[in-house]
């Protein structure tokens, strides 16, 4: 007898239905990123940084991400097959901007906001009030008019270290529970944030020796 | 003092994948969104209120249908 479908099955399906138009979103949006920072990038001196990076959410991630986000981590099995979809996801399609030093961060957060103008920012609390990493989400509406995308632009330390903690705490289990319980630990929270305060200390550090020398 | 606090300080432990926090020997979970929603007072009460610890107790926004609680109860043990 065959195994009853569950909303993971559909989802998934729904994941492969929606592949190409995520990944055309995804071109679209890296290549309107480039266009409109590529002033910024020519004048860049030469320890200074603009990457450009794009992702696509892969399947299972998006997949784990929609269940995380119902109550309790869990699609209800009494529900209808169909009653989730992935298109309620922010970031199915995603560009992320690493930058390097921080005072060029406003400079691209001004040149794309002034091009991605209906989009709504989410950007990312630094803890303490202030904001970290400007984001937004939104629509390439002449692309697809159902993909939901994010952009963001991120101090490059903060972004690269991202990268890791990312991989070590989600992808990297040695078991299913272990990174898990790490993740949400006191321990890795408070290190977490040491972390990221040391990496913006060096920036400010840096943005002081800057200013001294002009 | 942070609501998160008030659960770790009564022995309440955070599941990651599940964005609950749970205290397998008081047999109660919270949500994210419930500890998020309420104030403290609630969340002081709701750790408080006796129960009679044979079965899961979830203080949930929305009541979790029969099938989520079963899922909830594999996954807490």
């Amino acid at each position: 007898m065959m195994a009853a479908r569950t909303h993971e099955d559909v989802l998934r399906e729904q994941y492969f239905r929606l592949i190409p138009d995520i990944r055309r979103v995804v071109w679209y949006l890296e290549a309107e990123t480039r266009y409109h920072t590529r002033e910024i990038f020519q004048r860049l001196k030469t320890y200074e940084q603009l990457i450009i990076k794009s992702r696509v959410k892969e399947c299972e991630s998006a997949v784990k991400s929609l269940r995380r986000r119902q109550e309790g981590g869990i699609f209800d099995p009494e529900k209808p097959l169909n009653c989730y979809s992935l298109l309620d996801l922010p970031d199915l399609a995603g560009v992320r901007v690493l930058v390097f030093p921080r005072r060029r961060l406003i400079e691209v957060d001004r040149a794309l906001s002034s091009v991605f103008t209906q989009w709504i920012p989410d950007p990312i609390p630094d803890g303490r009030g202030g904001v970290l990493a400007p984001k937004y989400k939104g629509k390439c509406k002449n692309v697809s008019s159902e993909i939901q995308a994010e952009y963001q632009i991120v101090p490059m330390l903060i972004g690269l270290y991202w990268d890791v903690e990312h991989a070590a705490i989600y992808k990297s289990a040695p078991t299913e529970k272990a990174p898990r319980d790490k993740a949400g630990s006191e321990p890795m929270e408070d290190l977490n944030t040491r972390v990221v305060q040391a990496l913006l200390d060096f920036e400010t550090g840096f943005e002081r020796l800057e200013s001294n020398e002009n | 003092m942070k609501k998160k606090d008030i659960l770790l300080g009564a022995d309440y432990r955070y599941n990651f994948d599940r964005d609950i926090y749970f205290n397998r020997k008081a047999k109660k979970a919270f949500s994210l969104e419930f500890v998020d929603d309420k104030d403290e007072t609630v969340i002081r009460q709701s750790i408080q209120e006796p129960t009679d610890g044979s079965v899961w107790k979830f203080y949930f926004n929305s009541d979790p249908s029969e099938g989520v609680k079963r899922i909830l109860e594999q996954v807490l043990g």
